[in-house]
């Protein structure tokens, strides 16, 4: 095992790993917007996916919430501790800065991942630990808990809203590059796939993230209700 | 000064490998008990450093760069010879032979020359072996292309960048060994002086660049492989750090100097634009492969290249030497571009610089296979001089390339110091008065990979080496020489720069000791260099203090060898009352081509220093030519 | 042409250094960045001031000594163009030029604009080359290398190693550098024997000299004067992934 110590210490193997967990991440993001999404076909719909999620056979729900959290803390622990190894790999800055060519979101990826990190604390402590931010959890009339409209409640607020929209915006903008750049940290780069490495992969996270900017914004608009 | 060329008996073919299995070995194991110092980390140094390590020598090796991998070597351009002929066009070991010995006007020796071409076939298999990236054909084999003097395609080639390929090749071998710890690398430092004890090379005296610590280290051989000194003319192609110290201080020890007046002057150079210039940027001779060099009929035309309709046009290399057209020696072409723009037609601001035009090439082959075999070069020019030669054609000027001249060597490359080695350009050996495109590569790889590693142990196994240290009285001698000379520079406070000093040295070499050179000149340039001397030693400037890096103080150190270097230059080029490859007298011309003296002058004329400003001593080592026949030599 | 430079000045790698303000007169559109430097160090020789100590030798381009941070940007920023290559026309009569050293804890300054780049060298010595001696080798001609590989490896055993990809690096990164040499010799017949564990030898050596981590900014391919493509630094990655998951020393029979 002494090699997989080895691994995630050395340079490239933490790249592995903010690559593959980064894809891993950008999954479950996938996920949970699309069942999101179900906002807008009602609370039934909500409400009974919610119910389902929770009954998925041999704890799989819980096996993927482990994953998850580890998947989570190693893209952090990593992206810390990368961000520190890169300050000191220069101890004196230039007087004068320039860029050429790099974009600003990869400029920027320890701040917007610092802010998601901190939005999906705020996220988790409103949503499924119900500490902040939300009235307390009611049963709908088919006597499950009432996901829907708590959610809907919330989104009411022009705050939370303004929160979430842009929150998920600022991810939308962490993935722009996480997803072009994770195909080359794997070694992926090849002129005739660059198109779909480079442009199709932020695209699709663009496209994932405004579907989930959508959701506050059609409550905040009034077309959930 | 006793010169004695060791050249082994028997067939010319038959000569090195005779003398391999006549030499001494020294068996593996003892082999570590041996040091040898390498100075210099071009392509010779770099080669016999990592090779003398993978055979278990102790090795040190120097550079005054910050890294090995910056020595000038990788700056070489167009190509590498190899006697494959893989072309099936004629060529052979001999044609490679009979092609240098001529293409140096018969001044070199027949043995060394036969050697290096039949090494050139290994240099191409070993750096094959390395991972030397050379351009290659669809199927996969290796291609070669043409180069000035020879009428076969033997010229291994990576882009324009087969120096910089080779040396990154040899290079990484040595890197290997430094890995290893068969080698000491000392990067940053520069050999101030040689240490003889009981008539043998045991140690050199550096100065570390950073520190300005000056120590010695000792050892049982010393390897020099210290580039040559066309820098004496501040303009040249070389590198601003190319100096004559190491084998100029040598010299100064008792080393012979050979040849010292054979400098080539490289026709295809892009010419100079103003006074603040540093050096000369060269466009590679490969480039006359494909582009014609002409200059226009009538005097004074200022039309542009364009408007100039083809009568008008003077492609003076293919109207003079038919048969090889542009693809001329080095020191014809050039010679050739001089009097062009002697008599007034030159092109381009100050009328020095003559055209290099690829128009029908491009329209022959299209631009996209021009671009595919000289994109680089063509992108070199235009970043220099802001214009694009796919629209209209290049200006070159003649500018210092290589000098052919350097410590003398016998067969085995060790100067008439024991001990004491000479590799690649800062030897005389191969090229005699003028070098063949692609050819010093060639030299500087043959010598260090093959030549040095056989002869070195011969030179171990056949002496006896007492041991001594750097407590040795000598050491300490020389130590408090290099010390009080550094002293010496730091003490002057004139006022003139040591550029300004080096810049006006430079233009009169130029002016007298060029492509042309004649009683008078060479005289006048006799009675104005100790006047250099003497301003640089009464009123240079030499700023800050020898206990750190201090770039002025290394440049002052190498400029006043410089000084010393070009006198004895001058005075060989003026007893070499003929002339010779790169070395023309006007005196002595037929039809304004050289014209030798093969009854007085075939010969190696080896200096010998006597003392401060004392005249040295002109020493002759006869060229015997039992292979070929001397003849006039001729590219009509 | 004239300009106002400010130049870090540093006596030595203790000395903490500071900016200093110099001005280069009647500098000419056609001089080169070093010559205009060389003009201004003649300046202070003859005020009996220290010239500026810069690293350079071939000034063509091809010997990777000089390296400038020039208004932020490494050798000037210019495509495919290094420091000794940049000409003045590419400046503003009367423009102000920022000029630092590299900057890198891998890379100490030794004096004014001059830095250490011995990490590069040791990093070679680790893993970049073929492991053959001199002799004993095959025909030059015996292994056929497709013209497509051969200008493979040719783009990437282009670098100089001047150290612009680190300096330009916001990370200090040394993935360019070192994975052209990767890439280069993988793309030949010659460097598979030794290809993987190349990949992982040459990547240790570059973490333990101090460079930062890739992040794939790409700054480094902007600044390359050799255009070096990030493409290479993918092969790196690939290699050292195969190494790390599939290699394993030799531990001979069961």
């Amino acid at each position: 095992m002494s090699w997989i110590v080895r691994l995630q210490k050395s340079s490239l193997g933490s790249k592995y790993i903010m690559a593959i967990t980064g894809a891993g991440l950008f999954l479950f993001v996938i996920g949970h917007f699309a069942g999101n999404l179900l906002l807008y076909w009602g609370q039934d719909a909500m409400n009974a996916y919610a119910v389902e999620l929770h009954n998925l056979p041999y704890g799989a729900l819980w096996i993927a919430r482990g994953g998850l959290l580890i998947m989570v803390l190693a893209h952090i622990f990593i992206a810390y501790r990368l961000t520190f190894q890169n300050r000191a790999a220069r101890p004196q800055r230039y007087q004068y800065e320039a860029t050429l060519q790099a974009s600003f979101a990869s400029r920027t990826m320890p701040y917007t991942g610092t802010i998601v990190l901190l939005f999906i604390l705020f996220h988790l402590a409103q949503f499924t630990f119900h500490l902040v931010a939300v009235d307390p959890v009611q049963l709908d009339p088919q006597g499950r808990e009432d996901v829907y409209s708590m959610v809907v409640h919330a989104f009411q607020s022009p705050v939370y809203s303004a929160i979430y929209v842009v929150s998920v915006l600022i991810l939308g903008f962490h993935l722009s590059h996480g997803l072009s750049s994770m195909w080359q940290s794997v070694g992926l780069n090849h002129r005739k796939y660059n198109l779909a490495f480079r442009k199709l992969s932020p695209l699709l996270g663009w496209i994932v993230c405004l579907a989930g900017v959508s959701l506050p914004l059609a409550v905040l608009f009034g077309l959930i209700k | 000064m006793k010169l004695d060329a060791k050249i082994p008996a028997g067939p010319l073919a038959e000569k090195w490998e005779k003398h391999l299995f006549e030499s001494k070995l020294v068996s593996p194991a003892n082999r570590r008990k041996f040091k040898v110092i390498v100075v210099g980390s071009g392509l010779g140094g770099s080669s016999a450093a990592a090779t003398l390590g993978e055979l278990g020598y102790k090795v040190s090796c120097f550079c005054f760069q910050d890294s090995p991998r910056r020595a000038h070597s990788i700056a070489a351009q167009g190509g590498i010879n190899g006697a494959k002929n893989y072309k099936n066009d004629g060529d052979s070991v001999r044609r490679l032979f009979y092609d240098t010995i001529k293409g140096g006007d018969f001044r070199s020796r027949e043995a060394n020359v036969y050697r290096l071409a039949d090494k050139s076939r290994s240099i191409i298999d070993q750096c094959v072996a390395q991972g030397v990236p050379f351009a290659r054909e669809y199927g996969g084999l290796l291609d070669n292309r043409s180069f000035g003097g020879a009428q076969v395609s033997r010229t291994f080639y990576a882009r324009g960048q087969t120096g910089q390929q080779l040396l990154l090749g040899a290079y990484s071998a040595l890197e290997r060994q430094i890995g290893l710890g068969h080698v000491e690398m000392h990067p940053r430092t520069e050999m101030l002086d040689l240490v003889i004890i009981d008539g043998k090379a045991r140690g050199i005296v550096v100065r570390n660049l950073i520190t300005g610590h000056v120590t010695t280290h000792m050892a049982e051989a010393v390897v020099l492989a210290t580039g040559g000194y066309g820098n004496v003319f501040y303009l040249s192609t070389n590198a601003k750090g190319c100096n004559v110290t190491a084998t100029h201080r040598a010299y100064k020890r008792g080393a012979g100097f050979a040849n010292p007046c054979y400098t080539q002057i490289h026709p295809t150079c892009i010419p100079v634009h103003g006074e603040h210039q540093s050096k000369l940027t060269l466009m590679s001779e490969s480039l006359r492969n494909d582009g014609r060099v002409w200059v226009p009929k009538a005097k004074g035309d200022t039309r542009s290249a364009d408007k100039i309709p083809e009568e008008e046009r003077d492609y003076f290399l293919e109207r003079k030497y038919p048969s090889f057209g542009n693809l001329s020696p080095r020191d014809i072409a050039s010679r050739a571009a001089k009097e062009a723009c002697d008599a007034g037609l030159g092109v381009g601001p100050g009328g020095l610089g003559v055209y290099l035009d690829f128009r029908d090439a491009i329209q022959r082959e299209g631009e996209d296979v021009i671009r595919e075999r000289y994109g680089n070069l063509f992108e070199m020019y235009q970043r220099i001089t802001d214009e694009n030669p796919y629209k209209g054609p290049m200006r070159i000027y003649p500018a210092v390339h290589y000098t052919m001249g350097g410590l003398w060597v016998d067969y085995n490359l060790m100067s008439n110091i024991e001990g004491l080695f000479v590799v690649g350009e800062a030897n005389f050996s191969d090229h005699g008065a003028n070098r063949l495109g692609a050819s010093a590569l060639m030299q500087g790889l043959a010598d260090g990979y093959f030549v040095l590693p056989s002869t070195i142990s011969d030179y171990f196994a056949k002496n006896k080496f007492d041991k001594v240290d750097t407590s040795h009285a000598e050491v300490k001698k020389v130590e408090n020489e290099v010390n009080e000379l550094t002293k010496r520079l730091l003490s002057i406070n004139g006022t003139r720069t040591v550029d300004s000093i080096h810049r006006e040295l430079g233009k009169l070499m130029w002016d007298n000791c060029g492509m042309a050179r004649s009683r008078e000149s060479l005289t006048e340039a006799l009675r104005k260099i100790p006047e250099i001397r003497n301003q640089f030693w009464t009123n240079v400037k030499v700023t800050g203090t020898g206990e750190e890096l201090n770039q002025v103080l290394e440049k002052a150190g190498r400029v006043a060898d410089f000084i010393e270097h070009a006198e004895l230059m001058c005075l060989d080029a003026l007893e070499r009352e003929e002339s010779c490859g790169g070395h023309f007298r006007v005196e002595y011309q037929e039809e304004g081509e050289a014209k030798r003296d093969d009854e007085n002058f075939a010969h190696v004329a080896v200096w010998e220093y006597t003392g401060h400003t004392k005249k040295p001593l002109r020493h002759k080592e006869e060229l015997v030519f039992e292979n070929v026949k001397l003849s006039t030599r001729s590219y009509k | 042409m004239e300009l106002t430079l400010h130049v870090w000045r540093q006596k030595n790698g203790q000395d903490s250094g500071k900016m200093v303000t110099y001005k280069a007169r009647d500098v000419s559109p056609e001089s080169s960045f070093l010559e205009m430097l060389d003009q201004v160090n003649e300046e202070l020789i003859g005020k009996n001031d220290e010239p500026i100590a810069f690293d350079h030798d071939c000034r063509e381009g091809i010997c990777g000594s000089c390296s400038m941070m020039i208004n932020g940007k490494a050798h000037g920023g210019r495509k495919g163009t290094t420091t000794c290559q940049l000409h003045m026309r590419s400046f503003k009569d009367g423009e102000q030029i920022y000029i630092e050293p590299w900057r890198a804890r891998a890379f100490p300054v030794v004096k004014d604009l001059v830095v250490d780049r011995g990490a590069f060298d040791r990093i070679i010595s680790k893993g970049g080359f073929v492991s053959v001696a001199t002799g004993g080798v095959p025909d030059a001609n015996a292994i056929p290398i497709s013209k497509e590989a051969a200008d493979l490896a040719m783009d990437t055993a282009e670098c100089i190693a001047c150290g612009a990809c680190v300096a330009a690096c916001k990370n200090a990164s040394a993935m360019l550098f070192v994975s052209a040499k990767v890439s280069h010799l993988a793309n030949l017949p010659q460097g598979q024997p030794e290809r993987l564990q190349r990949a992982t030898h040459m990547v240790e050596q570059m973490d333990k000299e101090g460079f930062g981590n890739c992040t794939n900014y790409f700054e480094c391919e902007a600044a390359c004067p050799k255009q070096i493509s990030v493409r290479s630094i993918a092969v790196m990655n690939r290699d050292f992934l195969k190494a790390s998951l599939l290699h394993q020393e030799p531990v001979g029979k069961a």
